[in-house]
């Protein structure tokens, strides 16, 4: 119903009023945080099947978590464990479902209706996945652990829109830290701060290089020639790296900024990106914490079944299977168009090819000898340029419809 | 056999390094090749090695040696 | 350009927020559009 984005006014009153709120009530933060974040839910519902649909895809997996532990303990066979995997692939596939990817066929057939569409659905999903794969190893480790919580956790409107992606003990040991320095004026001034120059990133600099970028993809969709092409989409894949880049980092700043004023520490989730020197490296400081939860809960399962499977005696294929799945998964992730399944396909392949390059130049070199030649300049500028460029390329296909473009392009 | 010499054992198979002695506090950032990958190629070997599983948060949660073997230790009734 | 600003003195610092605040303003006041990446999924 409500529109919610950091350029709101909604949000911006919030970003002020939630650090007062809590400090000054301190006693009762917990219950405070969670009305203001229970109202925010309520608001930025669209319709009141949402408010049904909202409630069960949040609450059913803190009564699964408890359930499944239960089960873990008290039965023993393979009952836990098919009972788990089948909740886990019903998650994925209700998460599909309200998605709603364009090019699955079956959803073509089954109703659906926009309004059903929660704000911030697949990070939901993601910290629900945490929660309950770690309940067991949280209640060993003795986190607190309690319903209010959990929705605190799962409903943190300052991450509820596109995170960072918190876990579950990082969220409660932060939330209740008492060791923490008192807030200084300093520190006001430096989260002030950080939160203008993020709104400053997004609404200035990101506003900017996205004319830019739609300038030229106007150009390349209308134009001909394979030179000139060539050189529009040069143009606008890279303003619209950078325009992704100043957009997502911007508003991880604004969170981030607004979040400290109230107590609370976002983990970071850029690290200059663009000087990346591989694909690898370039997702470890991009998005961060979207990478470490892809790396945790799809990349590690993935190989350990494959190596210690049809992968046993051929590590190397197994790795560069697994990779080519995790970021296709990724990649698919990130909309519900085509254009994201592309993206995954080009994330896939790049990260293939350049473990099976390290791998040859290893070889050839060895070791040391390829760590010394990594280590010169020339090799680092180029080799940044070369991630910076396949990175490019493959964002072009996020938020622009590219996949047409190229396909009106054989009907001409 | 004690856990911790034939733990190494499995240490220097994966990394393919005859040198590598294990201590307690050793974590990913002393091995140089030590990366996601090789830390579930590690795993995979010590399952084989002492006959036991790991499940995808214990993998993750595994920081250094010494949790290592007071892991396996506790999956093998060894403790 | 965080650090640069938590050195400098505090009548300075007040200066820079609050021209970060008024090109701020002036931008979503001009009704600058720009979505927020990611949002929605």
């Amino acid at each position: 119903m409500l529109n919610f984005s950091i350029g709101s006014l909604f949000f911006a009153v919030l970003l002020f009023i939630t650090p007062i709120v809590l400090r000054i009530g301190k006693k009762y933060r917990t219950g405070l945080f969670l009305i203001i974040n229970i109202a925010v839910f309520l608001l930025c519902l669209k319709s009141l099947p949402a408010l049904l649909i909202g409630a069960l895809w949040i609450l059913v997996p803190y009564f699964m978590a408890l359930l499944l532990q239960r089960a873990a303990e008290e039965t023993a066979g393979v009952l836990p464990r098919i009972l788990r995997n089948s909740f886990y692939l019903l998650m994925v596939a209700v998460f599909a479902y309200l998605m709603h990817y364009e090019w699955i066929p079956l959803f073509k057939i089954l109703p659906y209706s926009n309004a059903v569409k929660l704000l911030g659905l697949s990070y939901f999903l993601f910290r629900e996945i945490d929660f309950t794969m770690q309940y067991g190893y949280l209640k060993e480790v003795k986190v607190r652990i309690t319903l209010v919580d959990y929705l605190n956790y799962i409903l943190n409107f300052y991450t509820v829109m596109a995170g960072p992606i918190l876990r579950y003990e990082e969220f409660v040991t932060d939330f209740y830290d008492e060791t923490k320095p008192e807030m200084s004026g300093d520190m006001i001034l430096h989260d002030f701060h950080r939160i203008l120059f993020g709104y400053l990133k997004v609404y200035v600099i990101s506003a900017i290089l996205s004319v830019w970028a739609g300038y030229w993809f106007q150009r390349l969709s209308t134009g001909a020639g394979f030179f000139s092409l060539l050189a529009e989409f040069i143009l606008f894949a890279f303003f619209n790296s950078f325009y992704i880049y100043f957009n997502f980092s911007g508003y991880c700043d604004v969170v981030a900024g607004g979040a400290h004023l109230s107590g609370m520490t976002l983990r970071e989730n850029f690290d200059q990106p663009y000087f990346a020197v591989s694909l690898v490296e370039f997702w470890n400081r991009h998005h961060i914490t979207l990478s470490e939860w892809i790396r945790d809960y799809i990349y590690s399962p993935v190989i350990k079944v494959l190596i210690s499977g049809a992968f046993r005696k051929k590590i190397f294929a197994g790795q560069c299977v697994a990779l080519f799945i995790t970021f296709l998964i990724a990649g698919i992730w990130h909309g519900t168009n085509f254009n994201y399944v592309v993206y995954g396909l080009l994330q896939g392949l790049g990260i293939v090819i350049s473990t099976l390059r390290t791998s040859h130049m290893k070889k050839k070199l060895g070791k040391k000898g390829f760590k010394e030649f990594q280590a010169k300049k020339w090799v680092r500028i180029l080799e940044n340029c070369a991630t910076w460029a396949y990175i490019s390329a493959s964002f072009s296909f996020v938020g622009y419809d590219v996949c047409g473009v190229i396909l009106r392009g054989f009907d001409v | 056999m004690d856990t911790k010499v034939k733990l190494e054992q499995v240490f220097r198979e994966v990394f393919d390094d005859d040198e590598i002695e294990l201590s307690d506090e050793m974590t990913a950032d002393d091995v140089d090749a030590w990366d996601s990958l090789t830390h579930i190629q590690l795993i995979v070997a010590v399952e084989e090695a002492f006959k036991c599983k790991f499940s995808t948060v214990e993998v993750m949660k595994l920081k250094n040696v010494g949790e290592f073997i007071k892991l396996i230790d506790r999956k093998t009734g060894n403790a | 350009m965080m650090r640069l600003f938590d050195r400098l003195p505090v009548p300075v610092r007040l200066l820079w927020l609050s021209l970060e605040l008024a090109i701020v303003l002036f931008a979503i006041f001009m009704g600058t559009k720009t979505t927020i990446l990611y949002q929605g999924f």
